[in-house]
Order: C-alpha cells, then sequence, then structure tokens
C-alpha cells in the first residue's frame, strides 16, 4: 500500500509540484493544506504517513505546525520545505523533531530520496 | 507540460528577471555590497532550480554558467567592472530570451552557446588568481585555527580542555575518533545539513567537539563548508559509525580514524572561537504577497456593483418610513459606497510597475551613447488605473529614450578639472490632483 502524504505549502505552485513528484514515487497525496493552522486540523482528521511543511506560511508558520502536530503524534513524520536562507528555522525545526528537510526548488530525486529514507 | 505549470513558471521567472534587473543595476553602483549579489545568486539559483524543474535545457545552463560566475564574484574571483556588468545584463537578456521563446513557442529557440564562449572568455581575463584567494577565504572561515599539517593529518586540533574532556567521558569499551565528514557539493543549506550531522553524532555517541563548532553551526554564524570534522567517544563499531553518518542525505562520505591520546603529550593549543562574521543571514526575494486575478473578473465585479448601486437607489426612493428600514438603507448606503471605492481601488496600480525597465533601458542607452545620465524616479507609488498604466508604458519609454539621445551631452572632461557632465532625467509619476 503507498504511503499517504500530506503537502503543506501556501503556495499552489509549490504543492502541485509536489504532488506530481511524489505522485510519481508511488506515494498517495491525501490532503494539501494551506497554512499552519489547516495543517494541524488535517492532520488529526487524515493522521497521514508523511507531512511535507513549508516554513513561512500565513496564519501559523510550519515551526508551530510542526511543534503542534508533534504534540498530537509523536511519531508523526515532517519533512521540512525550505527555501534557501531559512536555515536557523530548518534547525529549530529539526530540533523539534522534523525529520528532515528538502530545499525549494525541487528536484524530484532528492525530494524522493528524503521521502523515502524516513520510510526506510 | 501542464499548463497551469508554465504560467506559474512564467509569473516567477519574470519577478526573478525583474529582480535580477534591479539588483545587477544596484550592484553596479556598488560592486562591494554583498548582500545584492547575494540575492542575485539566489535570483539566477532559482531560475535555475525552476528551469531544471521544468526541462528547459538550455536556461538551465545559461543560469547555471551565471550562476558560476556570479559565485565568483561572490568569492572575489572576478573582477566587477562595466564590461563584466555588460556581460551579466546580456546574459540576463539572454534568460529573458529563452523565456519569451517558449511563452511563444513553448521551445527555447534562441541560442546560448555563444554568450557562453564569450562568457567564459571574460571570465579568463577578469579571473583574479581563484584558487589561490579561495584558499585565503577558507583559511578565515575556520577562523585562523589551521594549523601547519602535523599530527598524523588530523584536521582538528585537540586541546588540553578537550583531552581532559575525553579522560572523563571515556568508558570502557569506547573508542575516541575523529570523523571527517564530507557534504556533496550540491548539497544545500549546509549548515542545517551540518546540524544534523551532530545530532547524528550525539545518537552514536559523546561529542567532544566539532569544527565548525555547534555554536556557529546552529547560530548559522559561518557559512559551512563541505567539512564537519567531529571528535566522538564511541562505543559503536567505527564501520556501522561510517555507514549511519553516510545515511544522511548528502553526506558524501565519513572518514574515520582512532585516536590514541597519551597522557604524556602536553600540547596547548587555544581553543580560539573566533567567528566569522561574514553574515550568511540571507533573505528571500522579495515578492509581496498578491494574487493575479483576471481584468475581466474585475470588470465584471464592477458592473454588478453598479447594478447594486442602483437597487440601492431605488430602496431610498421608496416611501417607507419606518424606523429600522432607515437604519438599514443607511447602513447598505454606507456598505456598497465602501464596496464601489474598494473596487476601484483593486484596478489601481501603482505606476512603479512600468518603472522598473526605465532604469536598465537608461543605463543601456548612456553606455551606447556614452552618455552620463543619472535617473531620478518619483512618484512611482502613485497609482493609476489598471487600463490606463497598460497605455502609458510605450509612450514613457519613448520619451526617456528621445530625453536621453537628444537632451543630453556626450560625456567629455571639462576643463583641466576632470569633471564629466551628467545629465539628469527626471520623471515624476503624477495622478489626479497632483
Amino acid at each position: 500500500m503507498s504511503k499517504e502524504v500530506m503537502i503543506v505549502d501556501d503556495a499552489a505552485f509549490m504543492r502541485m509540484m509536489l504532488k506530481n513528484i511524489l505522485a510519481d514515487g508511488d506515494f498517495e497525496v491525501v490532503a494539501e493544506a494551506e497554512d499552519g493552522r489547516e495543517a494541524v486540523e488535517k492532520y488529526e482528521d487524515l493522521n497521514p504517513d508523511l507531512v511535507t511543511m513549508d516554513i513561512t506560511m500565513p496564519d501559523m508558520d510550519g515551526l508551530e505546525a510542526v511543534e503542534r502536530i508533534l504534540e498530537m503524534d509523536e511519531s508523526a513524520n515532517i519533512i521540512m520545505v525550505s527555501a534557501m536562507g531559512q536555515q536557523k528555522m530548518v534547525v529549530e525545526a529539526v530540533e523539534a523533531g522534523a525529520e528532515d528537510f528538502i530545499v525549494k526548488p525541487f528536484e524530484d530525486e532528492r525530494v524522493l530520496e528524503a521521502v523515502n529514507k524516513v520510510f526506510s | 507540460m501542464d499548463d497551469e505549470y508554465l504560467k506559474m513558471f512564467f509569473d516567477e521567472a519574470e519577478e526573478y528577471i525583474q529582480s535580477l534587473n534591479e539588483n545587477i543595476l544596484t550592484l553596479e553602483e556598488n560592486p562591494d555590497d554583498s548582500e545584492v549579489i547575494n540575492s542575485i545568486f539566489r535570483a539566477a539559483h532559482s531560475l535555475k532550480g525552476m528551469a531544471a524543474t521544468m526541462g528547459f535545457d538550455r536556461l538551465t545552463s545559461l543560469t547555471h554558467r551565471l550562476e558560476n560566475a556570479l559565485d565568483m564574484i561572490r568569492n572575489d574571483e572576478l573582477m566587477l567592472d562595466a564590461e563584466m556588468i555588460d556581460s551579466l545584463f546580456a546574459g540576463l537578456d539572454l534568460i529573458n530570451d529563452l523565456v519569451d521563446d517558449i511563452k511563444a513557442t513553448g521551445e527555447e529557440k534562441t541560442d546560448v552557446e555563444e554568450y557562453v564562449e564569450e562568457l567564459n572568455a571574460i571570465i579568463e581575463t577578469h579571473s583574479s588568481g581563484g584558487v589561490s584567494s579561495q584558499m585565503e577565504k577558507s583559511d578565515d572561515e575556520f577562523g585562523g585555527e589551521k594549523k601547519t599539517g602535523n599530527e598524523k593529518e588530523l584536521k582538528l586540533d585537540i586541546s588540553a580542555e578537550d583531552r581532559a574532556e575525553i579522560k572523563k567521558q571515556l568508558g570502557a569499551g569506547e573508542n575516541v575518533l575523529e570523523v571527517d565528514v564530507r557534504l556533496a557539493e550540491e548539497s544545500q543549506l549546509k549548515s542545517v545539513r551540518a546540524f544534523m550531522v551532530l545530532k547524528k553524532a550525539d545518537e552514536l555517541g559523546y561529542l567532544v567537539k566539532s569544527e565548525p563548532s555547534r555554536y556557529e553551526i546552529e547560530n548559522d554564524d559561518i557559512e559551512v563548508g563541505g567539512e564537519i570534522s567531529l571528535l566522538l567517544i564511541s562505543s559503536i563499531a567505527p564501520e556501522e559509525i561510517e555507514e549511519e553518518f553516510c545515511h544522511i542525505i548528502d553526506v558524501e562520505s565519513a572518514e574515520l580514524a582512532l585516536l590514541e591520546l597519551d597522557d604524556g603529550d602536553k600540547e596547548k593549543q587555544e581553543d580560539s572561537d573566533q567567528e566569522d562574521d561574514d553574515g550568511t543571514a540571507e533573505s528571500e526575494i522579495e515578492v509581496s504577497p498578491t494574487v493575479r486575478v483576471d481584468i475581466d473578473k474585475l470588470d465584471n465585479l464592477m458592473n454588478m456593483v453598479g447594478e447594486m448601486l442602483i437597487n440601492k437607489t431605488q430602496l431610498e426612493g421608496l416611501d417607507i418610513d419606518d424606523e429600522i428600514f432607515n437604519d438599514i438603507i443607511q447602513q447598505l448606503d454606507r456598505v456598497t459606497m465602501d464596496l464601489h471605492h474598494t473596487v476601484m481601488q483593486i484596478r489601481m496600480v501603482p505606476i512603479g510597475g512600468i518603472f522598473n525597465r526605465f532604469p536598465r533601458l537608461v543605463r543601456d542607452l548612456s553606455r551606447e551613447l556614452d552618455k552620463e545620465v543619472d535617473l531620478n524616479i518619483e512618484g512611482a507609488d502613485t497609482e493609476l488605473d489598471r487600463s490606463i498604466i497598460d497605455e502609458l508604458a510605450d509612450p514613457l519609454v519613448h520619451i526617456i529614450r528621445n530625453a536621453v539621445d537628444h537632451g543630453i551631452e556626450k560625456a567629455r572632461r571639462q576643463g583641466g578639472e576632470g569633471q564629466t557632465s551628467h545629465g539628469k532625467d527626471r520623471y515624476q509619476g503624477l495622478s489626479e490632483g497632483q
């Protein structure tokens, strides 16, 4: 059974991009969220196997969402999606318990590498 | 290829091209502004990433070359003069052409080979002994802690304090190891990756110290290079440690060396905590949070608001003497007026959008015609209806061309003072009533 993923990003372009990459990698994108708040709500409902989490978003940023999700489910798998220049925030997210990170712009293999590693 | 993808690609590419144009101009004026160089580099980098994602090979290879050149500029390995700037602009124009090609035909038509060769030639003539300066730089980055290589080619200096700490922490069956982790060159956000290496080290054993230090890595104080050296105490078999580190994404290799520390060694090496305040604080390219809306939809909205206004007036005309009714009418009046005003506002765009291309235009003209021109733009935030702005762009370009062409004299030395003539072109955005 393919793994279920939720994509969190405020930019539709990025969500679409990730969705296609993940679909090609045989993952099932079960939810998309535009901001942290929506992500936390949807995580509670759907309990996906993996979350890709953008950092800069309106209405609850990725960091806070990571913390909230891990409070609910400490075994949650979260990969941060970062732009260049957000080192500090990625470090904080990893400290908070995010598994790994990928950097925009995406390269398919790197995304899949990171995602697959989480499940290996 | 999905159309929606393409549309977003174009929108974003245009934003990057615009920001590159502006930033290269700024760079020409402030060649030492590292923040500008960084943002130019990032924009080129992001463009490359996008182009690669979309499979536009020429655009990818072109932006890749430019990115390399920019990286050299960033590292002070390339002399930045007008010729270099011209070349950057020429590259940017090619990027623009390629994007236009793709927009028009879906294929890349413009040839980039010739430019790439020119760029290479320019890099050749402008490069300032690249390798050695890079070496110097990396020395600086490591806070002057480099030592001339005795000590079994270890990369870490082990101070008396480190030894004391090792002695205290070392248990039975544990080894002291130096682990040199090398990150892949294309690895992104190296400092975060380095942080994950430290995290892994914590899991595997006791981390005595690292170079760069944990403090530097966590605070992003230095630009982490490709290598992280760790001094680790662990009971886990070295092969397993190596495997664990290599399992981290972007870790290319992890070399282990077992250390034997005899107490007789009284080497005193102060652990210098010099930090490079290079300020790697990078900011994203600023893109204001906006939505693009089809102008037809706005017209539609406008029409509906018009209808509503008529309805409201009809209601007002009814001869009903009722307090609640009058209250509601009053409120309706306020809301519809606000709505009308807001819709009008939405259609207004700052005229600055079409000014964006002027600095580049003037620069090119002044180089071409050998005239020195300062362009001063005021009132770029003046708002006008969208349709008017679109119509204004071409005439303004014409005016500026003429002004530079006919209104300003060629640069020439005046008297013995070495003064040059500087023309000032002034364009002010005006709005109703101004």
